[in-house]
């Protein structure tokens, strides 16, 4: 679906935010992106919908290129984007004008925007928000709308900028839910998150770090590997207290226990 | 937090009046052929007038005066200053004396016709802004804009559109921004009377910051949705209705007599 | 030296349709040195306590006092340093120095006396003196919040309000400011956080206190916390798993916060559990 050859990008003179990247990605997957600030994960899904484009190689979303001015409006349609702060990607007075950008950006009709405005904010469970003003809403309702938003624009893939860290943990599980619910129903998702715990059940994780990706496989698989902290990354006190207890033979190092209920469930079978 | 700028400055009140119904094209010609009418005013006669029309318009949109008042009520301190300046150096054939000051009737009449015309203009502003949704206003000024040859500037009318909404939605967000600077800044010590110079370094500073910051961060929203300036369709219907139309002939019979006159 | 709030109750919009209560008879009182964790939902008033606690929002009745004074007296606000959210919008100087020195300069420090007090806020939150010449605006946003500590830092406060300290930063840069905040506590600052995400500085804290719409609904120990039935309970990850090993029948203690102290509990619970079995 997605294929990224070489990518690379710069902010700055060489200042490699992105280095030489290539990735593929399959419709339906749920592919997780961490690694800590600075790392290119944010820079990396920006190529993705466009928003930036490769200073070398290419980014080709169902067989268009984003340096293709032509197909931009097309990939964007395709690939929705979640950004981080919830506050600052309001583009409407309310919460229904605010998800009907999107649809009255690609030119629909007056019936099919209000269609689509009400079957996604029902989709997020904020349809009773719909006349609110944006401002009122709590940081977890916000993100909702967001994503109702750009559920409103019928994507295929919908990439997540940290979407949860700037919520508390109630409000960040409610959206994680709904992500895990599109999953199912079909859309493929890129998560880009620094917190491991929200990735345990993606289909692929992927590490970066310096603009690169050092590691890309299945998460439990990946945090089971030894050199899995020199990338900087942090591990969420479960997971780092599984591989102990593994490392110190306690628990069979074959399966290692990536959530709290599978640790749970290990060290109960030893009782 | 609940938000006291809701009932502030030139905001909506929702309702269902005539006026709340007219499609907001109707209004904005309206009160574009009012603002022409209100700084031509000359005499105490058109003053009046005004006076009837707009408590005639009020009372039919059931919006309390309060509400009114308050639009006028920031710009306060400007129209004593103008009125002030009008009374003090107009020269004039009939002078009388108020204490140790000399003025005069023709300079009481200036400044009285010309803090009239402002507060007219913004209660006839207000009168609009308290009946239409800030969205449609914009929408409608997008629709009127429409045929105009924009394109030659580099704009579209949507373009113009979206930046008159943006202005209308970031001024809370400034102003929630701003309160929470004040804070910040006070409990770092600031003494405002003492350092005016640090003080308005210290707020505009910030301010102009995260403006722009938050502005980046729409514009990549925007972009992200698919905005391109042109080919967007409107999630409002505009329909002209028979009031608008009656609106809009008995506005354009007045201009005739108006202008022939 | 404490600060105690009595009675206080507080709402927003008095007199006005839009009158709601933000804090509703609220009593309680903080030592000195103490590290103190304020919690609760959106909301739910732990805010506008905060504000009441440097004098910027004045109680509707009720009293709020700090070493015996007045939270409303202008004497206070340099004792009662506070971090509001996103302290890096409060940035503005052209280099990190004279941010950090804008507070004491207000109060009227000068000369040697500003250069101490800035050179004691860099030490204690750790900020490089090679950066204290860059633009604020250049850093990373972990860096510009601890600026903006150290800004705050530099009025030499004996109290420190914080509200959200760690909200948007990543793990790194969350452990960063927890270490500073505990090494200011050590070097005899009363630490006070009001956050909506309590469970990774439970371990931290020597009292805490939940609010709910207003009122206080628990306040005590972490130890009694993690006892505790309210409503809002929040809880590590390593805690909640020692809590459920404990129910399921493990002989472990629940009160543990790190992977070192869950590790030897496990360890040892399980090596009992083989001793039984050889027996």
């Amino acid at each position: 679906m997605i294929q990224l050859n070489n990518v690379s990008y710069c902010y700055n003179e060489n200042d490699y935010a992105l280095d030489s990247v290539s990735l593929e990605i399959k419709k339906g997957e749920f592919i997780g992106i961490a690694g800590r600030n600075g790392s290119g994960k944010s820079t990396l899904i920006r190529l993705i919908n466009g928003l930036l484009l490769p200073l070398q190689g290419n980014v080709n979303v169902m067989g268009m290129d984003t340096m293709d001015n032509d197909s931009i409006i097309g990939i964007r349609k395709i690939a929705g984007m979640v950004f981080q702060d919830p506050q600052s990607q309001f583009i409407g007075m309310t919460v229904g004008e605010d998800v009907a950008f999107g649809p009255e950006n690609l030119g629909l009709s007056h019936e099919d925007i209000c269609g689509r405005v009400d079957t996604s904010l029902k989709a997020v469970g904020m349809y009773i928000y719909k006349d609110h003003t944006p401002r009122a809403l709590s940081g977890g309702q916000k993100q909702k709308v967001a994503l109702a938003s750009i559920l409103a624009m019928e994507p295929e893939l919908i990439l997540f900028d940290e979407a949860t860290s700037m919520l508390d943990p109630v409000a960040s599980e409610e959206v994680l839910k709904l992500i895990k619910q599109l999953h199912n129903k079909g859309v493929t998702i890129v998560y880009v998150t620094h917190r491991l715990e929200e990735l345990i059940f993606a289909d692929r994780l992927i590490i970066m770090d310096k603009g690169r990706i050092i590691h890309d496989d299945n998460p439990r698989k990946l945090l089971n590997e030894e050199n899995i902290l020199d990338s900087g990354i942090y591990l969420p006190p479960i997971i780092e207290l599984s591989r102990r207890l593994c490392s110190e033979q306690v628990i069979e190092p074959i399966r290692l226990p990536i959530s709290r209920e599978e640790l749970m469930e290990a060290l109960c079978q030893l009782m | 937090m609940v938000k006291e700028m809701n009932s502030l400055f030139l905001s909506f009140v929702p309702g269902d009046s005539l006026l709340h119904r007219l499609d907001p094209r109707t209004k904005l010609v309206a009160l574009m052929v009012a603002s022409i009418y209100i700084l031509n005013l000359s005499s105490l006669a058109h003053i009046l007038f005004f006076t009837f029309l707009f408590m005639f318009l009020a009372t039919m949109c059931k919006i309390p005066f309060m509400h009114f008042i308050r639009s006028v009520r920031p710009m306060l301190l400007f129209f004593v200053l103008i009125f002030l300046l009008q009374l003090l150096f107009t020269d004039g054939t009939h002078t009388f004396r108020i204490k140790w000051l000399t003025v005069s009737y023709e300079g009481l009449i200036l400044g009285t016709l010309l803090v009239s015309r402002f507060v007219f203009l913004l209660l006839f502003a207000a009168l609009l802004t308290a009946t239409t949704s800030p969205s449609m206003i914009t929408t409608g000024l997008e629709r009127l804009l429409r045929p105009l040859p924009l394109r030659y500037l580099g704009v579209s009318s949507h373009d113009i559109a979206m930046m008159m909404s943006f202005s209308i939605y970031f001024v809370p967000l400034m102003y929630d921004n701003f309160k929470d600077l004040k804070d910040a800044q006070l409990s770092r010590g600031l003494n405002v009377k003492k350092n005016p110079f640090k003080t308005i370094l210290a707020f505009s500073v910030p301010l102009i910051n995260n403006s722009i910051r938050s502005v980046e961060d729409v514009s990549l929203a925007m972009e992200s949705r698919c905005y391109r300036g042109t080919g967007r369709t409107s999630v409002h219907i505009m329909a002209f209705k028979g009031m608008d139309l009656i609106v809009l002939s008995s506005l354009a019979i007045s201009s005739f007599f108006y202008l022939i006159k | 030296m404490s600060i105690n709030v009595k009675d206080l109750s507080f709402c927003y919009n008095r007199g006005t349709s839009l009158q709601r209560d933000a804090l509703v008879n609220v009593s309680f009182s903080i030592d000195k040195g103490e590290f103190v964790l304020i919690g609760g939902e959106v909301g739910c008033g732990k805010t506008t306590l905060l504000r009441h606690m440097n004098g910027l929002l004045r109680p509707h009745s009720g009293s709020v006092t700090v070493d015996g004074l007045d939270a409303g007296n202008k004497k206070i606000r340099s004792k009662v340093g506070l971090l509001l959210q996103h302290p890096q919008k409060q940035l503005f100087a052209k280099t990190v120095y004279e941010d950090i020195a804008f507070a004491p300069s207000n109060i009227g420090f000068k000369d040697n006396e500003l250069k101490d007090h800035v050179r004691y806020a860099m030490d204690l939150t750790g900020i490089d003196g090679s950066i204290s010449s860059v633009s604020p605006f250049s850093l990373s946003g972990g860096e510009m919040r601890l600026v903006a500590l150290a800004g705050v830092m530099a009025m030499k406060p004996e109290y420190l309000l914080l509200d959200e300290p760690t909200s948007g930063l990543d793990p790194e840069n969350r452990s960063m400011m927890l270490k500073t905040l505990k090494e200011l506590q050590a070097s005899g600052v009363t630490i006070i956080i009001v956050s909506h995400q309590i469970s990774e500085m439970i371990s931290f804290a020597e009292k805490i206190m939940m609010l709910n719409s207003g009122s206080i609904d628990f306040i005590g120990t972490p130890k009694e916390y993690i006892f505790s039935t309210s409503s809002s309970l929040q809880l590590p990850d390593i805690t909640s798993l020692m809590k459920d090993l404990k129910t399921a029948g493990m002989d472990v203690s629940e009160d543990v916060f790190s992977v070192d102290d869950a590790l030897l509990q496990i360890k040892k619970a399980l090596l009992n559990v083989d001793g039984k079995r050889n027996e």
